[in-house]
């Protein structure tokens, strides 16, 4: 086995530790952390697979953005009487069920459809990943480029406007 | 193993996961961490399929969108969870069943 390979296994048992663990936690902020080392392992497992470019976009736009609004959410919700915010299971066995069904025959699939008898995944590309996907960005992807810029610029001002709201009704409320 | 049968297999598990807190959790934002787990199990599988298909850029564009569009799904999610636990003083998702309190 070569370094490569365990540390690309060590990842593997990262992603999916941290995930088990996530899902059978109780403590909403221990999930949220939780998460951070499932997407910090997924990360990883892109560079493995040649994705560069994505796995620093994963890093920044997840792990830097997207967690720290959960954890903002977590902390605004979350009653702070009760100093440990727990949350309970509803439908804990057929979920459960439902889970290890899904997982079962999904494996079954994998295995049935064929793509793994075709060739090995390549472990490295040898070109440069980043100046691919620019380049993908402004010609093959560039109408869908354009509308993700829409659709985030969209977010931004619906987001703002729900956060907002409330503070309006609470005025006319007082008023 | 090969790696891509890794790469499959641990997004099976990821979305499963993930499937899993979105049925069984009471807690919105729990499950919001489920739906979180799903979206990068697809992504899993784009860029494993991106990397098996050596110079196919499309698995990773995909990818790429599908993290966009997550990040904006999120925020306006939580606007939303914010909004709801105002109103009704919880966020848990089965007592969250009347348009109005």
């Amino acid at each position: 086995m070569t370094m490569t390979s365990i540390l690309f296994h060590a990842f593997i048992v990262l992603t999916a530790g941290a995930g088990l663990v996530m899902a059978i936690s109780r403590n909403i902020v221990y999930a949220a952390f939780l998460l951070f080392v499932v997407l910090l392992g997924v990360a990883g497992l892109y560079i493995f697979a040649a994705a560069e470019f994505l796995a620093v976009s994963q890093v920044i736009v997840y792990v830097g953005g997207t967690l720290i609004v959960v954890i903002f959410g977590v902390m605004l919700t979350a009653k702070m009487r009760e100093m440990r915010p727990q949350t309970e299971f509803v439908n804990l066995i057929p979920g459960a069920l439902v889970a290890m069904a899904l997982f079962l025959a999904l494996l079954f699939m994998i295995r049935e459809s064929g793509v793994l008898k075709t060739n090995e995944v390549a472990a490295r590309a040898v070109v440069d990943n980043t100046r691919q996907v620019g380049i993908a960005t402004l010609t093959d992807y560039l109408l869908p480029f354009e509308l993700v810029s829409i659709l985030l610029l969209t977010v931004l001002v619906g987001a703002a406007y729900l956060s907002r709201k409330t503070k309006i009704e609470k005025e006319e409320v007082a008023e | 193993m090969s790696a891509l049968e890794l790469y499959l297999s641990l997004s099976a598990f990821l979305f499963c996961l993930g499937v899993f807190l979105v049925l069984t959790r009471r807690n919105a934002i729990m499950a919001l961490l489920g739906i979180e787990l799903i979206l990068n199990a697809a992504n899993l599988n784009f860029v494993a399929f991106s990397a098996k298909y050596n110079g196919e850029i499309d698995g990773q564009m995909a990818a790429l969108f599908v993290i966009v569009m997550a990040a904006a799904e999120v925020a306006v999610a939580f606007a939303i969870v914010l909004n709801v636990y105002q109103r009704f003083k919880t966020v848990n998702i089965d007592e969250i069943d009347t348009m109005k309190d």
